[in-house]
């Protein structure tokens, strides 16, 4: 049972100038399951070998159960860690790699051989035991890798990427064993992913990293979908990602195509409050719905959007529709509309639209961050 | 018109039975076969051609020749040439008793001590070195890749020539040792075996072996046997480990950048020590390359020579089979008997060899 925290913590690569990692403050509760994503470079994993002792931390500092580990190789962290490409030792039988680290610490061969076997039944590996990795399937293999880390029972489980050597339908089942399992474990874990469908299924809060080791927002994956702190959570988090769009500020709202987009009171309060003149929309696509006949519930904006459809991407379930409204540069980057699979529309048409209410979100085009 | 225009048998019959071209027939499919396999071995005739020349005819000549008397003074066709012997040749190396046996068995047990202290050596040095090169933190590591392979890409002669100013008994070395007041041993030529030397300062007299020591096997007494390299020996040890440890290092270095750094870390991360680390990790995940290098170590120690040639001419300390089959050959005439030297060395090489990888396996996996 551990808390960890990362205190101003910043990593400068030995020769970079800009940091990975620049000034990170994270707070992951006792039994947390926390989720660290964001893009390619934006230092997520470095983040996470800072807290396993692979990654030098150059200043602030990182503590588990409120004491300082900064400076203490990773064998004294009292941490397991799961990685990206599994790490097994080929030379190893399973058990004998599930067992590695304890043979290291002095434990016993009969202790040992019970908690790789406990371990070995939780993941379904019993069977492969005395075989090699490389007899294995990559499901299996990743099973090994987590095996290695519950078989020590740290205090901190470290997973870089884990289900990326997966396929999808194996990632998707795996997802959940891992969840399932770290909750009965009740482990402080960090997981890194560069998949926010992972993050937002998994974690019980998602930080969201950005290029330069930058923190964006810590919260849970319900309100980081509901209230994005900035334009670039609200374009990373959700898929198909949120259209985000500049649009000129006017009396009652914002100009959107040809019509008027009313904006909240809060929002209205502070596009006036900064003196803006243009503020960045976002709207998701499963915010926009299809106009028929008029039917709109109580309080929706019914705007009048009208959207020429340039392309269509059947899913089944659902149709993701791209094109350009009406009023617009039939150039710029299409809107992306979620529609249901059954009633697709078809490539020309033009679509009556309306944006559900209260689901528009407000940004300063320069800071970024949320204004409503 | 070349083998590949030619029609072969497949392609007449297929135009003369009249099949739609769309379904190839057998006989087609073979033709094809046929005509590729032709080409293949025209693009492969000149290196063929080579080998048959220079090196298979060479080893079935070599072959006849250990079966015959022959100074090598006449052609070997003409009637005054090779005499045929049969094994007498062999017999007289392995169960005749007479000098031929004694040079031979005694070069024999010359280089097995020499391998026994090489290739152990070499490997465990090479294996550290490029350890020590591969080190992430090590600075100015490519000078001291190159400083390290330097040995290996110089002439052999050249080399074997400055180790001999130095080792002489008036040489480099022996002067330093004075300096300390040691006087050095007249290092090449001293015959002594080293635990011999060994035995001799905790009192055993080298000279008065015990009974059971006598006994001889092959010609050569136990006590012989188990002399160990001689002085001058030691020193053909040294100057090979530090030529061929470059070469191998570079075997070892590109296997270690084969090892994942997410496996090293995941040892970082188990709590293994830097040793831990080496002996239970780096070590078993480098086994095909050890294998590989102590099979190269073994068949090259077997056949050291040019060391030989410059060290020791006519030191029977330090005389090795390859150099004593040249020695039989070139200096006594006896092209037979050195022929059959070399074919008993090939033997001892190849049974060797299937030995050792039979006892090491070379998957880890």
């Amino acid at each position: 049972m551990a808390t960890v925290d990362y205190v101003n913590a910043t990593c400068v690569y030995p020769g970079a100038t800009a940091p990975a990692i620049d000034k990170l403050n994270l707070e992951i509760g006792d039994g947390e399951f926390m989720v660290l994503v964001g893009p390619s470079g934006s230092g997520k994993s470095t983040a996470l070998r800072m807290l396993a002792g692979l990654e030098e931390v150059t200043t602030g500092e990182i503590q588990i159960n409120g004491k300082d580990v900064s400076s203490k190789p990773p064998k004294d962290r009292d941490i397991a860690m799961v990685f990206q490409n599994y790490a097994l030792y080929p030379h190893m039988t399973v058990g004998d790699n599930m067992g590695f680290a304890l043979k290291l610490a002095g434990v016993s061969k009969t202790e040992r051989g019970a908690k790789v076997r406990e371990a070995a039944k939780l993941l379904d590996l019993e069977r492969y035991l005395d075989r090699k990795p490389k007899a294995l399937s990559g499901g299996q293999r990743q099973r090994v890798a987590m095996g290695r880390a519950i078989v020590r029972e740290p205090a901190v489980f470290l997973m870089d990427e884990p289900l990326s050597n997966l396929d999808a339908k194996l990632r998707v089942e795996t997802r959940s064993h891992i969840a399932q399992l770290q909750a009965r474990l009740g482990t402080t874990t960090l997981y890194v992913t560069h998949d926010q469908v992972e993050a937002m299924t998994m974690g019980h809060r998602v930080a969201v990293l950005r290029e330069g080791g930058v923190l964006q927002q810590v919260d849970t994956p319900r309100v980081l979908y509901d209230r994005p702190a900035n334009a670039f959570v609200a374009g990373f988090i959700g898929s198909p990602a949120m259209n985000l769009r500049e649009a000129e500020v006017v009396p009652g709202g914002v100009q959107l195509g040809n019509v008027t987009l009313p904006l909240s009171g809060e929002a209205m309060a502070a596009v006036t409050k900064a003196g803006l003149k243009k503020v960045t929309i976002g709207i998701r696509p499963e915010s926009i719905s299809h106009e028929t006949n008029g039917d709109a519930p109580e309080g929706d904006v019914t705007s009048g959007l009208k959207l020429e459809v340039q392309l269509v991407e059947e899913l089944g379930a659902d149709a993701y529709v791209y094109g350009h409204l009406v009023g617009d540069d039939p150039d710029d980057t299409p809107y992306v509309v979620r529609f249901d699979g059954r009633v697709p529309p078809r490539i020309g048409e033009v679509l009556n639209l309306r944006v559900r209410n209260k689901e528009e979100h407000v940004f300063n085009p320069e800071t970024g961050e949320r204004l409503g | 018109m070349t083998a590949s225009q030619l029609p072969t048998r497949g392609e007449v019959r297929s135009a003369v039975t009249d099949k739609p071209e769309t379904v190839p027939s057998r006989g087609r499919r073979k033709a094809v076969r046929g005509t590729q396999g032709r080409a293949g071995w025209l693009f492969v005739s000149p290196a063929l051609v080579i080998l048959v020349l220079f090196l298979v005819i060479p080893i079935l000549l070599a072959l006849y020749i250990s079966f015959t008397r022959w100074t090598g003074f006449t052609t070997l066709f003409a009637s005054n040439g090779p005499k045929w012997v049969g094994l007498s040749n062999y017999r007289q190396l392995l169960t005749t008793n007479g000098l031929t046996r004694l040079t031979f068995a005694t070069a024999v047990r010359n280089n097995f001590w020499f391998v026994v202290f090489t290739v152990p050596l070499q490997t465990a040095l090479s294996l550290g070195l490029a350890v020590l090169v591969n080190d992430r933190f090590l600075k100015g590591k490519s000078f001291f890749r190159t400083a390290f392979y330097f040995p290996s890409v110089t002439g052999s002669i050249a080399i074997s020539l400055v180790f001999l100013f130095l080792f002489q008994g008036n040489g480099a070395i022996n002067k330093i040792l004075s300096t300390f007041g040691i006087t050095g041993p007249n290092w090449l030529i001293s015959t002594n075996g080293v635990f011999w030397n060994i035995l001799s300062v905790f009192g055993v007299n080298p000279n008065n072996p015990p009974g059971w020591a006598t006994h001889t096997f092959w010609g050569i007494r136990w006590w012989d046997w188990l002399a160990g390299p001689s002085v001058g020996m030691c020193v053909v040890i040294i100057l090979i480990v530090w030529t061929t440890s470059g070469t191998y290092m570079l075997m070892f270095l590109a296997a270690l950048q084969n090892v994942s750094e997410e496996v090293e870390e995941a040892t970082l991360i188990d709590g293994a020590t830097s040793w831990q680390r080496f002996r239970l990790v780096t070590v078993p995940m480098l086994r095909p390359t050890v294998v590989l290098v102590l099979t190269l170590g073994m068949m090259g120690t077997w056949q050291v020579f040019d060391q030989i040639t410059i060290f020791g001419p006519n030191n029977p300390s330090i005389a090795t089979p390859a150099y004593q089959s040249y020695a039989q050959s070139f200096n006594n005439f006896s092209f037979g008997i050195g022929a059959a030297m070399a074919f008993l060395l090939f033997l001892l090489i190849v049974v060797l060899t299937y030995l050792q990888r039979k006892l090491i396996p070379e998957d880890i996996t």
